[in-house]
C-alpha cells in the first residue's frame, strides 16, 4: 500500500543508475529493537507497510530497476522471504533486486559501510545512489529528480540531500552545520555539531570562495548519488578509511571538491581519462558548468591550465514545505513523527482507503474513527474506540479498549478495558485487562500485567512493569 | 568657485532632504578622521595631512564632503591631528561651508581611533539621540549614506542593543585589508569579525563555535563574507568593510569606557562581538542591498583611500566615471574646467600645452596650465596644475600633483609624485615610487621600486629626542649613491623595514594589517594577482622572486593584463643579490660559522635585496650541493651528504617554512648539474638521515606536480622526471619502511599535504 498515491511513470522508464539500500540494525530505536523476534529495521511497519517497501517503492517508481540490498546477515532471512512474498517476477517483471548480506565474502575490508560497498562494488556497474532503508521522503520528492540533478552536472561526483526535519524530530537526530554555496548548490563541508570544539576550524581556501553560507537548519538524509568512480576510489583506500561512507568516504570527498590538493590528486581515479575528442568537445562547449574558476596561470610552461574544477559536490535540499517532511525512522522520534504524519493523511483520506477487515471481526459497537487503520485479521470488541491509531494484523482488541493515538504492530493482544494512549505496541505485546498506559513504548513481546497504570515508559521483554 | 553651482547643489540637496521627513527632523551628523593614524602616506603629508592630498586635483576632502553632502548630511565634524590648521584653512575657503555646518575639531593627543572617538565623548557635541555617521577614511562615493542611516533605523527599532552598523561594499579588487565576516542574512546582524591580512596568509580561520551552537531563535543560517581573493574567478567580487559606520552614541561612550578599544575594527568590533556583557549588537549593511524597494538612487559607488593602492584604484574608477556625477567635468564647483575626450581622457580648459607628438592614452586626467612636450607620452595618470613633463618622457599609471617638473627621456611609472618636486632629465623611477613635496632629483637619477624620498628625513615613529638624529656618514654615502649630488631629498627606509626592527615583541599587538609583510601591499604597484599561486611566495611571504633556478613554478608569468598589474617579472632579484650571497656563504662555510649567524646574514641579504628567501634557499642548497663530493661509492656520497646536511641544513631549513621546497631546490640543482644527477635519490637519503627533512615532506614532495617537472622548461622536462622517479623510489620505499606508523593519522596528513598544493595551486 503507497499511502502517498502513485508517483507518475517517466516517459523514459529505466535509467541507468543503480540502488544501494542500506539496511542498518536500528541501534538508536529502542525499545522496539529489543526482545524476541525483533524485526528488522526494514521490516518496521510504517502504515502497516514495512518501511522498505515504500523505500523501494521509491526507487522503481524513479526508473531504477537495479537495486542491491545490503542487510545485516540476522535480518537476510525474513527480507529475503518478504521480498519473494512481495516483490517476485510476477509483480515487477523488470526489477532486479539483488540481497547481500554484509558479511558475505569478507575479506579484511572491514564491516563499515564502506568496505562493504568496496566488497559489493562488482555488482554496482552504474553510477549509483545510495540511500538507508529507513526514509520516507515527502511526496514532492522524486528519486528521479535528486538523479536528473547530479546527471545535469558533468562534473559532480556527489549529489547529497539534505533536508529541513520536521521540528519535533530536529532534536533528536544529528546536527550538522553545513557550509554550501547556495546560489549554485553546491556543497562543500558537513560537520557534525556535536563534534565541535570551541571553535570551528575552517580553511581561508574555503572562507574566500564566494557566496559560501554556512546553516544548521538541515541534517543529512544519508541519500547519496555517487559517480562509478567512486567506487575505484575507495577501493584505492586502505580499510581503516572504510569504516563509514557518512563519516569518512562523504566528508573526504566534500573536502576535495574544494582543496586542490585532494582534488588533483584523486582526479586520475574520480575522472579516468576521456578520450581527446570528448575532450575536445568538452573544452569547446559553450556551455561550460557554472564554477569557471580563471586559468590562474598554476603553471608555468606548458599544461594547459584548467579552465574547470574537474570535480565537485553538490546538494538539493529538501525543504519541509507545508509540513510535509522527509522523515526518517532511525530514532522513535522520527517513528513517531512519521506515524502522526500518516495519520494526518488518513484522517484526509475517505475511509475506503483503509484495508477493509473481515466485517465480523470488528464489532458492530466498536467506535473506529475514520482516521484509524486495521489491519486484516484483526479483531475488535464490543464497545471498543480507537482514534488516530494504526493497528497492524492479527491483533485482538478486546472489547472496552479504548485506544488513541497508538501505533500498534502484528500479533498484540489488548484485553478488556485497556485504556492506552500515545502509545507503541511493538508486535507480540500483551497488555493486561484495565490496564492504564500512556506515552509508553513496549519493545516485542512486552507484557504488560492487568491494571498496570504505566507513564512514559520505555520497556522491554522480561521488563518488571 | 563659482557659487552659482554651489547654490544649485544647495538646492538640490535640500529638495531631496525635504522628500524624506524622517531625516529633516533631525540634522544628520558626521564624523571625519581627518588622520589615518597610520604611516601610509607620510612621505607625502609633510606639509599637508593626507585629508587634503588631492585625488584627480581634487582634494580628498573634498571629495568625501561632496559624498557627504549628497547623503544629506548637515554636520560634519573633522577630526584633525597633525596640521589641524591647513583643514580649518581649507574650511574656512571651501564652499560646503554654506551648506553644511562644519566643524573642525582637533586633539594633539588622539592617537588612534579610539583615541578620536574617546574625545569626541568628551566634547559632547553628538545628538545622544540619533546615530550619526563615522567616516574612518577619505570617501570617494556617490552613494547616499543616509539609506544606511535609514536602514540602521528600521533594524533599531528591531533590536534595542543595536549600536551600530557597518557599511560593507561588494566586488573590488583583491586588498590586503579584506577582512572576514560572517552575517546572519536574516537580521544583518555581524556574527564574528576577523582581519584577514593578505600576508601572512592564514589557511585557517577559527570561527567560535558558540555561534552556531547557541544562536539566537530562530537563526540557523550564516553568510560567510569575505575579501576578493587574489586570483578571484567570482565576477561579483568579495565584500569590503568600507570604513563608514553608522554609529549610535553609545559607540564613543563604550570607547570610554573602555580604554584600551584603539583600533575601531580590531579592538571595538571584536569587543563588542565577544563580550557578551555588554550585550550590543552590530550590523553590517551591504550597499545597494537595498534597492530591491525600488528606490531611485545616485549610485553605488563607494570606496576609500585607506593607502597608495587604493589611491590609485581609485583615481583610475574616478577617470572611468564610476563615480558619476562626481567626475571632474561634471563635479559641483569646477563644472566645466575639464574637457573630456574620448578615452576618458580629461584635459583642463585652461592653457593646457600638448605637442604635436605627445601621446595620451586615457583614462588620464590634465590639470590647468600644465605643459607637455613632444613625443611625451602620457598613460592612465593623473597631472595636477602647472605641470611641465619633457620631451619623450613616459609616463604610466602614476599620479602627480600640482607644480611638477619632470625633463626629458624620463621613465615614471606606478608611482605618485607630490607637489613642487623637480625632477631632472632622463631620471627613471622604478615602480612604486613615493616622491614627497618639495624634493628634487637630480639629472639621470635611478630609483629602484617602492623608494621613497622625503624632503626631510624618515623620523622613526618611537624615536627618543635624545637619541642621534643625525644623518651619519652611511646614510649620507647611500643618499648620494642614489640620489647623486643634484638632488635635495632623503631616502626613507622602505615600508617593511620600518616596523621590522620593533616588531618582533609586540608581534601580537601589532594590526595584522600593519604588519610590514602585509603592509608592503598596500603600496601602489605591488602586484596581488599571482600573490598565492606559488608555494614559495605564499608561505615565505616574500615576493615571488625566486629565480628561474630555485624551482621551475617560480617562471610563471602572471596572465594578468591590467595595466596596474604589471607581471611578477619585473620584481627581478637584482644580481649583486647572487654574488653577496654566495660570497657570504663560503664565508660562512670556510670559517665555520654557526648555523644561526650564517642565517642572520642571508636573512639581512634578503632583506637588503628584497630577494625573497625562496631565493636564497636557492642559493644556500645549490652551495651545499656543490660541496658536497659525487665522485666517491654511493656509500661515501651518503656519508658525506649527511654531514653536509646535518652541518649545514639548518641555513635552508630557517630560509623555508616548507620544507618540500628543498628538496625541489635539490632537485633543481640536481638537473643542472650532472654530475649530482645520479646521486639524487642518495642527497634525498642525506636529507632524511640528517633529519633535516622528516618522512611526511618526501612525501609531499613526491605529490607535487613541480617534482614531476611540470613548469619546467621543456628541455629539462625529462630530466625533471628522470630525478622524480629516482627520488621517488626512494620515498617509496621509505614510506613502505614504517607505513604502519604513518598510517595512524593519513588524514591529518593528508590536509597537511594538500595545504601545500592548495598555495601551491590555488
Amino acid at each position: 500500500m503507497d499511502i502517498s498515491g502513485p508517483s507518475k511513470r517517466r516517459a523514459i522508464d529505466t535509467i541507468p543508475f543503480t540502488a544501494v539500500v542500506l539496511v542498518g540494525y536500528g541501534e538508536n530505536l529502542y525499545p522496539l529493537n529489543e526482545g524476541p523476534n525483533v524485526p528488522s529495521k526494514a521490516m518496521m511497519p510504517v502504515g502497516n507497510v514495512p518501511i522498505i517497501n515504500h523505500v523501494l517503492d521509491w526507487v522503481l517508481a524513479s526508473g531504477v530497476m537495479d537495486i542491491l540490498l545490503l542487510v545485516p546477515p540476522k535480518d537476510h532471512d525474513s527480507i529475503s522471504n518478504h521480498l519473494t512474498e512481495n516483490y517476485s517476477r510476477s509483480t515487477h517483471a523488470r526489477a532486479r533486486i539483488q540481497l547481500k548480506r554484509h558479511s558475505d565474502g569478507e575479506g579484511n575490508e572491514g564491516s563499515g559501510t564502506a568496505g562493504v560497498l568496496k566488497r559489493f562494488r562488482h555488482l554496482i556497474k552504474s553510477d549509483f545512489v545510495l540511500l538507508p532503508c529507513d526514509i520516507y521522503p515527502p511526496r514532492n520528492l522524486s528519486l528521479s529528480s535528486i538523479l536528473d540533478r547530479h546527471l545535469a552536472s558533468a562534473s559532480s561526483v556527489l549529489t547529497a540531500v539534505l533536508y529541513e526535519p520536521a521540528p519535533a524530530v530536529k532534536d533528536s537526530e544529528e546536527k550538522i552545520l553545513v557550509a554550501m554555496d547556495q546560489a549554485k548548490g553546491h556543497l562543500f563541508m558537513i560537520q557534525s555539531l556535536e563534534a565541535l570544539e570551541e571553535d570551528v576550524n575552517l580553511r581561508m581556501s574555503l572562507i574566500e570562495r564566494p557566496h559560501l553560507t554556512l546553516t544548521t537548519r538541515y541534517l543529512d538524509a544519508h541519500i547519496y548519488v555517487f559517480r562509478r568512480t567512486v567506487l575505484d576510489l575507495i577501493a584505492s583506500r586502505p580499510p581503516r578509511d572504510l569504516d563509514s561512507m557518512r563519516e569518512q568516504i562523504v566528508p573526504w570527498l566534500l573536502k576535495g571538491s574544494w582543496q586542490k590538493g585532494l582534488q588533483s590528486e584523486w582526479n586520475n581515479i574520480l575522472n579516468p581519462k576521456r578520450d581527446l575528442f570528448a575532450k575536445a568537445l568538452f573544452y569547446a562547449s559553450a556551455s561550460k558548468p557554472l564554477d569557471i574558476s580563471l586559468p590562474s596561470s598554476p603553471d608555468p610552461d606548458g599544461q594547459p591550465p584548467h579552465s574547470t574544477r574537474p570535480w565537485h559536490c553538490q546538494t538539493i535540499l529538501v525543504s519541509g514545505k507545508q509540513g510535509d517532511h522527509l522523515i526518517r525512522i532511525n530514532s522513535l522520534a522520527g517513528y513517531w513523527e512519521l506515524n502522526r504524519k500518516l495519520i494526518r493523511h488518513l484522517s484526509a483520506l475517505t475511509p475506503s482507503r483503509t484495508t477493509t477487515p473481515m466485517p465480523n471481526a470488528i464489532s458492530s459497537s466498536a467506535q473506529i474513527s475514520p482516521d484509524s487503520v486495521i489491519g486484516e485479521g484483526s479483531t475488535v470488541g464490543d464497545r471498543a474506540s480507537l482514534k488516530k491509531c494504526i493497528v497492524g494484523r492479527h491483533c485482538h482488541i478486546a472489547r472496552g479498549v479504548k485506544l488513541t493515538g497508538c501505533v500498534v504492530w502484528d500479533f498484540v493482544t489488548i484485553e478488556e478495558n485497556a485504556r492506552i494512549e500515545n502509545a507503541i505496541l511493538s508486535s507480540h505485546v500483551r497488555v493486561g485487562d484495565k490496564a492504564a498506559i500512556k506515552d509508553c513504548e513496549f519493545g516485542p513481546g512486552f507484557e504488560a500485567p492487568s491494571g498496570a497504570i504505566l507513564k512514559g515508559e520505555r520497556l522491554i521483554s522480561g521488563q518488571e512493569a | 568657485m563659482p557659487p552659482a553651482g554651489k547654490r544649485a547643489q544647495a538646492t538640490k540637496v535640500e529638495s531631496k532632504a525635504r522628500a524624506n521627513d524622517e531625516l529633516d527632523d533631525t540634522p544628520l551628523q558626521a564624523v571625519v578622521f581627518a588622520d589615518s593614524y597610520n604611516r601610509r602616506f607620510e612621505v607625502l603629508c609633510q606639509d599637508q595631512p593626507r585629508i587634503l592630498l588631492p585625488l584627480c586635483s581634487v582634494p580628498l576632502l573634498t571629495w568625501t564632503l561632496e559624498s557627504l553632502s549628497l547623503s544629506r548630511v548637515k554636520q560634519v565634524f573633522i577630526f584633525c591631528g597633525a596640521h589641524a590648521d591647513k583643514v580649518r584653512d581649507f574650511v574656512e575657503s571651501s564652499p560646503y561651508r554654506y551648506t553644511m555646518d562644519i566643524q573642525c575639531l582637533s586633539s594633539k593627543t588622539a592617537r588612534s581611533a579610539g583615541d578620536a572617538l574617546r574625545d569626541l565623548d568628551a566634547m559632547s557635541v553628538l545628538n545622544p539621540d540619533f546615530p550619526f555617521i563615522l567616516v574612518h577614511s577619505p570617501l570617494v562615493s556617490n552613494y547616499d549614506l543616509s539609506k544606511m542611516v535609514e536602514a540602521h533605523m528600521a533594524r533599531k527599532e528591531k533590536d534595542k542593543d543595536l549600536i551600530m552598523t557597518m557599511g560593507v561594499g561588494r566586488g573590488g579588487s583583491c586588498h590586503p585589508e579584506s577582512p572576514v565576516m560572517v552575517v546572519d542574512p536574516s537580521s544583518s546582524r555581524l556574527c564574528f569579525y576577523a582581519q584577514n591580512p593578505l600576508v601572512p596568509r592564514h589557511s585557517r580561520l577559527k570561527i567560535p563555535s558558540s555561534i552556531f551552537l547557541e544562536p539566537p531563535p530562530g537563526v540557523d543560517e550564516w553568510e560567510v563574507w569575505s575579501g576578493t581573493p587574489a586570483n578571484s574567478s567570482s565576477h561579483q567580487g568579495g565584500y569590503r568593510d568600507l570604513g563608514v559606520d553608522i554609529c549610535e552614541a553609545d559607540v564613543p561612550a563604550l570607547c570610554t569606557e573602555n580604554f584600551d578599544y584603539h583600533d575601531l575594527r580590531r579592538h571595538f568590533v571584536n569587543g563588542v562581538l565577544t563580550s557578551e556583557l555588554l550585550g550590543k549588537h552590530i550590523a553590517v549593511h551591504l550597499v545597494g542591498s537595498e534597492e530591491s524597494r525600488g528606490e531611485s538612487s545616485n549610485g553605488m559607488y563607494i570606496d576609500r583611500v585607506r593607502d597608495t593602492r587604493t589611491y590609485g584604484d581609485i583615481s583610475m574608477d574616478v577617470l572611468n566615471r564610476w563615480t558619476f556625477p562626481l567626475t571632474p567635468d561634471l563635479m559641483g564647483s569646477r563644472k566645466g574646467e575639464y574637457e573630456l575626450r574620448k578615452g576618458n581622457v580629461y584635459i583642463a580648459r585652461d592653457h593646457v600645452s600638448l605637442g604635436r607628438t605627445t601621446a595620451l592614452t586615457g583614462p588620464l586626467l590634465i590639470g590647468a596650465r600644465s605643459a607637455l612636450n613632444e613625443g611625451t607620452h602620457i598613460i592612465s595618470s593623473t597631472l595636477g596644475q602647472d605641470c611641465a613633463v619633457g620631451p619623450h618622457t613616459v609616463i604610466t599609471s602614476s599620479y602627480i600633483f600640482d607644480n611638477v617638473t619632470i625633463g626629458d627621456h624620463c621613465q615614471v611609472t606606478q608611482c605618485i609624485i607630490g607637489t613642487g618636486v623637480k625632477i631632472g632629465n632622463g631620471v627613471k623611477l622604478g615602480k612604486g615610487c613615493l616622491i614627497g613635496d618639495g624634493v628634487t632629483l637630480g639629472h639621470g637619477v635611478e630609483l629602484p621600486d617602492f623608494m621613497r624620498v622625503g624632503r626631510i628625513r624618515h623620523v622613526p615613529e618611537d624615536l627618543d629626542s635624545d637619541e642621534e638624529d643625525e644623518e651619519d656618514e652611511e646614510e649620507k654615502n647611500e643618499r648620494l649613491e642614489i640620489l647623486g649630488h643634484d638632488s635635495v631629498g632623503f631616502i626613507w627606509p622602505s615600508e617593511e623595514e620600518e616596523l621590522a626592527y620593533d616588531s618582533d615583541e609586540d608581534e601580537d599587538d601589532l594590526d595584522p594589517y600593519e604588519r610590514p609583510k602585509n603592509k608592503k601591499y598596500l603600496q601602489l604597484g605591488r602586484t596581488l594577482s599571482s600573490l598565492s599561486e606559488y608555494p614559495e611566495s605564499c608561505s615565505t611571504l616574500s615576493v615571488a622572486s625566486s629565480s628561474t633556478a630555485s624551482t621551475p613554478a617560480s617562471l610563471a608569468a602572471s596572465d594578468d593584463s591590467l595595466p596596474d598589474m604589471p607581471s611578477l617579472a619585473l620584481d627581478a632579484v637584482p644580481p649583486e643579490f647572487h654574488a653577496e650571497a654566495s660570497a657570504s656563504l663560503v664565508r660562512a662555510y670556510e670559517e665555520g660559522h654557526s648555523v644561526p649567524n650564517a642565517l642572520l646574514e642571508l636573512r639581512t641579504l634578503v632583506m637588503g635585496y628584497n630577494a625573497g628567501i625562496d631565493r636564497a634557499r636557492g642559493e644556500v642548497t645549490g652551495f651545499l650541493m656543490s660541496k658536497m663530493d659525487f665522485s666517491g661509492p654511493a656509500a661515501s656520497i651518503l656519508e658525506h651528504a649527511t654531514q653536509t646536511w646535518a652541518r649545514w641544513g639548518g641555513l635552508a631549513e630557517g630560509l623555508s617554512p616548507d620544507l618540500t621546497n628543498i628538496v625541489l631546490d635539490v632537485q633543481a640543482y640536481s638537473v643542472s648539474h650532472e654530475d649530482a644527477r645520479p646521486w639524487f635519490g642518495v642527497v634525498l637519503r642525506g636529507l632524511y638521515e640528517s633529519d633535516l627533512v622528516p618522512e611526511e615532506d618526501l612525501i609531499e614532495w613526491r605529490s607535487l606536480s613541480a617534482a614531476k617537472g611540470e613548469g619546467a622548461a621543456d628541455k629539462d622536462k625529462a630530466l625533471w622526471g628522470e630525478l622524480y622517479a629516482k627520488g621517488k623510489a626512494y620515498v617509496d620505499v621509505l614510506e613502505a619502511m614504517d607505513s604502519d606508523s604513518e598510517e595512524e593519522d593519513e588524514e591529518e596528513e593528508k590536509g597537511e599535504e594538500e595545504e601545500d598544493d592548495e598555495e601551491e595551486s590555488d
